[in-house]
């Protein structure tokens, strides 16, 4: 193997300039300038050897032609794109029946407000019940409250010890049901009874029913929450 | 020049560009002519680069699919042979690169009867090799084949294009994007590589 030099005037313009003279493409200024540097440096006569050597290896590479069944392999492309234009019609065909088919006008009325609105009155149904806790429930509670209120000081005066509870049913409202109603707020009040001949343990209960809302009323779907 | 080869030589472009405008509306038999036409080409670049008939023959065929499909995507119906050449180029160096990770493909029935004397060592039959497949020149073969491989792929494609197929420089500016000086720059490269690379066969 050959060391190669590289000498002032071997720079890659020059090589460049030999690499297109192989191919013919030089200018007349371009050749008279290669010319002048081969006649003064044999290192880029050399160089110039082996670039032709080079070019004639891979030229010779490249000289033999590929053979394959050529018939075949023609066959095997048509029937590729015989099956591609098979499926892009039956594609357009598809599209084509689609387009009819709206065209026509088959698709049916749909009542999108009608199902919206029913989705809508579907949750206020669900929290109706809650609803009618908040509505009635807290004021029925603060009622309660202030009868206590009132209520007590009398008590207090009694001479049998008193406790007083306040209770809030919350119901779904069952129709057979003795509370077919939505929330039932009552206050408890027990009182302690002394030991009697009728009650030998002593002490009873009273229950009060401070109020409760309407049972048949029905629900205002349309109200705001 | 007669008169016969001076009007094939005018009229083959026209004739291609009709065969291409029919081929974009559909005609299956037109696009099967350019296949003809352009066949031998397609494959041997793709050979060029892949170094095994049956991939090239693969790269080739699914080329020509591409061409056909993407056909309304081509503008200029005169500049089909670059533009096919370029896919062909495209595919074969996606093919090249997935092929380290992909198992040994078996041949197409299609191509067995052909490939059954196939070179071992790079799939190729050469019409040379009946000829004068010594060792010597098995060797010379391999050696080249292996030097090509280390190139850079825009370095391989513009020598092989250019110095192998014979395309004009314009077209294989075509067919990689880019300037023409850039297709002389790349050519000069490859050729230096080359010189170091094969420096024992010089």
């Amino acid at each position: 193997m050959r060391v190669l030099t590289t000498q002032a005037n071997n720079s890659d313009d020059l090589r460049f300039l030999m690499s297109r003279s192989l191919d013919g493409d030089l200018s007349a200024d371009e050749s008279a300038r290669l010319e002048l540097a081969l006649a003064a440096s044999a290192d880029l006569r050399d160089e110039r050897q082996e670039m032709v050597a080079v070019d004639r290896l891979v030229m010779e590479w490249g000289s033999h032609p590929v053979e394959i069944d050529w018939a075949s392999h023609r066959t095997l492309i048509e029937a590729r794109i015989s099956c591609d234009a098979k499926a892009e019609t039956d594609a357009n065909r598809v599209d084509n029946l689609l387009a009819d088919w709206v065209a026509r006008g088959n698709i049916g009325e749909v009542d999108l407000r009608g199902r919206v609105l029913a989705q809508i009155r579907g949750a206020n149904r669900v929290a109706t019940p809650l609803r009618w806790v908040i509505r009635l429930g807290l004021p029925l509670a603060a009622a309660a409250a202030i009868t206590i209120a009132v209520l007590l000081p009398n008590m207090k005066n009694s001479p049998m010890p008193v406790s007083t509870s306040i209770v809030t049913f919350v119901h779904s409202g069952r129709a057979d049901s003795p509370f077919a109603s939505d929330a039932v707020t009552m206050v408890l009040f027990e009182r302690t009874l002394p030991p009697s001949p009728v009650t030998p343990s002593g002490g009873s209960m009273e229950l009060i029913v401070v109020g409760s809302p309407p049972t048949d009323a029905p629900l205002d779907e349309s109200a705001p929450l | 020049m007669d008169l016969g080869q001076l009007r094939t030589s005018v009229e083959t472009p026209s004739v291609e560009v009709q065969l291409v405008v029919r081929a974009r509306n559909g005609d299956a038999d037109a696009f099967g002519e350019l296949v003809r036409i352009h066949q031998r080409r397609a494959v041997s670049v793709a050979y060029r680069l892949l170094g095994n008939t049956s991939d090239a023959a693969d790269a080739a065929q699914d080329a020509f699919v591409r061409a056909f499909r993407s056909l309304s995507q081509l503008e200029d119906p005169a500049r089909f042979s670059g533009w096919l050449m370029r896919i062909v180029s495209n595919l074969a160096l996606n093919f090249r690169r997935g092929r380290a990770t992909r198992a040994t493909k078996s041949l197409d029935d299609e191509f067995a009867s052909v490939e059954s004397s196939r070179d071992v060592s790079t799939g190729l039959r050469l019409a040379g090799d009946q000829a004068d497949g010594t060792d010597a020149a098995r060797e010379t073969h391999d050696a080249i084949s292996g030097a090509l491989e280390k190139l850079p792929d825009k370095q391989r494609l513009a020598l092989i294009l250019f110095s192998v197929e014979g395309l004009p420089q314009k077209e294989v500016a075509d067919i990689l994007e880019c300037s023409v000086e850039l297709v002389k720059w790349n050519v000069f490269q490859a050729r230096q590589k080359l010189r170091e690379l094969l420096s024992e066969l010089l």
